[in-house]
């Protein structure tokens, strides 16, 4: 299922944070929004998500207009992991069968908790899956929310700055895991980050907000000094290093 | 655990059928129970005793339940109907029924001598002053955006402005019904007829069943709203017709026994420290808690210096509040 937004505008009183953002991303895509604070990367995704209603424009599932879905629909489809998560005293697993909640009508069937095991097994959870959440660090709640996403069998993962709070490690656990396991599933995923050099690493389109609108989106080829340095206002420079593309501030 | 809760609810409730100021042989309290006996012992227990411990187990549940479920959609440990002013306007409305329409005054000093005239005008009074309070804190934030905050400091604001109506009224009155409204106040269990409980029963059932149907929905909202929404959860909704579910089984509640604090704030944290904070297992488990620590309290109220009957809110907050303290201390975690 291919996911479209189109011209999407969205104010905050008189302020246009998206003045006509559109992008496609196609099922086992990685997608990175970048830009700077401000450039309305997380209103993006909670208009996506339809947590914000956008002014203008669409946000297409498929065939489906965003706005048309149910609650329950929308949920079953679309998975978030908002930038902030309160942390609370549930289990892990618990809390990934939460993530069931838009299949459940009175309580949770045997096939939601296949799907919570399935995903606990895919997330290398298994350790954990009897702690409190209120008890573990920030890379194994950040791989648990990430669970209870996925535990909802979306087609499209929203990650709002899924590796900000996390070390070297678990910034690339994180990222290699969910890359392993959308692709797998053929789920589309759009990820705010703000790391330059982990998204030409694990991203395979980026689309850059400026001003409102999109500055440049496409493969990374569109990763270029000038590119990066009309963004941020930083010039750099982009170089190779081990096979690896890396963006160095100058 | 919370068979273990409904267990010990059991039989702390024969124990309760059985002490009182008046004594019977457990003989004679079983045989009765079965319909087999006769005479003065059969309308004790029948129309002092059971209706009392049955009320106390509905209260218990009924108050426990909706403290619960205010915490989660008020994402506050505090909340509880005194939190959110629904006691404090029930009070102003017992205390408008007693003082302005005359509805009862106190013979003597002594607590029993107080007489409410017309007990249904207190009852529907003190029920229209607690949804009173109600409405305006959901109205307020229907208005103002349905966050947390704006509604406790609704609730917190509105409380004082009963509170100061009923110093009011208090300043103003007789010295009989100032004791009148201050004897309201205190809660008694002793009150409710075998039709007040079959309705507080029925609101409370039905306000459990609710819940219970959005204990997926409390759980999301423990994630955050962003969280929730993502999990496809109506948050506003869940939020606004909780909180008014849960006032409404508190206000029938308080209506007809009076103020029965502590057991809305302590019942759930008794046991969120065992269970956790999935609603699950803690709705259950907060009104085998609530039922257990109102029946205790009301027992050893009744039984501690017989025949005098000590006010039950008093006692639950002596029972509930060293228990509390101590697993406050207890266990390192946080609420």
């Amino acid at each position: 299922m291919i996911l479209q937004v189109d011209g999407v505008v969205f104010r905050y009183g008189s302020v246009a944070v998206l003045d006509g953002v559109g992008f496609t991303v196609a099922p086992g895509e990685f997608l990175a929004v970048l830009g700077n604070n401000g450039a309305g990367k997380s209103t993006l995704l909670k208009c996506i998500n339809r947590i914000l209603q956008p002014h203008d424009g669409a946000v297409l599932l498929g065939e489906h207009d965003v706005r048309r879905l149910k609650g329950g629909e929308l949920a079953r489809c679309i998975g978030y992991v908002p930038q902030r998560t309160e942390s609370t005293r549930m289990t892990v697993y618990d809390t990934i069968l939460l993530g069931r909640r838009p299949h459940i009508e009175w309580d949770a069937g045997r096939r939601d908790y296949e799907v919570t095991e399935r995903v606990i097994d895919q997330l290398g959870l298994d350790d954990i899956a009897l702690r409190y959440i209120d008890e573990l660090s920030g890379g194994e709640l950040q791989k648990t929310v990430i669970a209870r996403a996925l535990a909802q069998e979306p087609r499209v993962l929203l990650l709002d700055e899924p590796t900000s709070s996390l070390d070297l490690r678990n910034q690339l656990d994180v990222l290699q895991t969910v890359r392993r396991v959308t692709s797998e599933g053929g789920v589309a995923v759009v990820a705010v980050m703000h790391d330059l050099n982990l998204a030409l690493r694990f991203a395979d389109t980026f689309c850059f907000l400026l001003d409102g609108g999109v500055h440049a989106c496409g493969g990374p080829e569109v990763v270029t000094p000038d590119v990066v340095s009309s963004v941020y206002g930083v010039s750099v420079s982009v170089t190779s290093f081990h096979d690896v593309t890396l963006v160095v501030p100058l | 655990m919370v068979m273990g809760l409904i267990l010990a609810t059991v039989c702390m409730a024969a124990y309760a059928v059985q002490a009182g100021s008046v004594d019977l042989s457990v003989g004679e309290v079983l045989r009765t129970l079965f319909g087999l006996a006769e005479g003065t012992g059969r309308i004790i227990i029948w129309n002092v005793r059971v209706p009392r411990v049955l009320t106390a187990i509905v209260a218990g549940v009924g108050l426990s339940i909706a403290g619960a479920v205010m915490q989660s959609v008020l994402r506050n440990p505090l909340a509880s109907p005194f939190t959110l002013g629904i006691s404090q306007g029930a009070a102003f409305g017992a205390a408008l029924a007693i003082i302005g329409f005359g509805a009862g005054a106190t013979g003597s000093a002594a607590v029993d001598a107080v007489q409410v005239f017309n007990a249904w005008s207190v009852t529907g009074f003190a029920f229209a002053g607690a949804m009173i309070a109600t409405l305006t804190i959901v109205a307020f934030a229907k208005y103002r955006g349905v966050t947390p905050q704006t509604m406790v400091l609704a609730g917190v604001a509105l409380g004082s402005l009963f509170s100061a109506g009923t110093v009011l009224l208090q300043y103003f009155a007789e010295d009989t019904k100032v004791a009148a409204v201050v004897f309201w106040t205190f809660g008694d269990l002793g009150r409710a007829s075998w039709r007040d409980l079959t309705i507080m029963a029925l609101v409370t059932v039905v306000g459990a069943l609710y819940f219970l149907w959005c204990r997926w929905d409390y759980n999301a909202l423990e994630a955050g709203s962003e969280s929730a929404q993502g999990l496809g959860v109506k948050v506003d909704r869940v939020r606004l017709v909780g909180m008014f579910v849960a006032s409404l089984v508190t206000a029938s509640i308080v209506a007809f026994l009076g103020i029965i604090g502590f057991i809305g704030l302590v019942g759930p944290h008794l046991v969120r420290r065992v269970v956790g904070n999935d609603y699950r297992f803690l709705l259950p488990a907060s009104a085998g808690a609530g039922a257990l620590l109102l029946l205790a309290s009301d027992t050893l109220a009744r039984t501690l210096v017989s025949p005098v009957v000590l006010p039950v809110g008093a006692i639950t907050s002596f029972l509930g509040a060293p228990l509390f303290l101590y697993l406050l201390v207890g266990r390192r975690s946080t609420i």
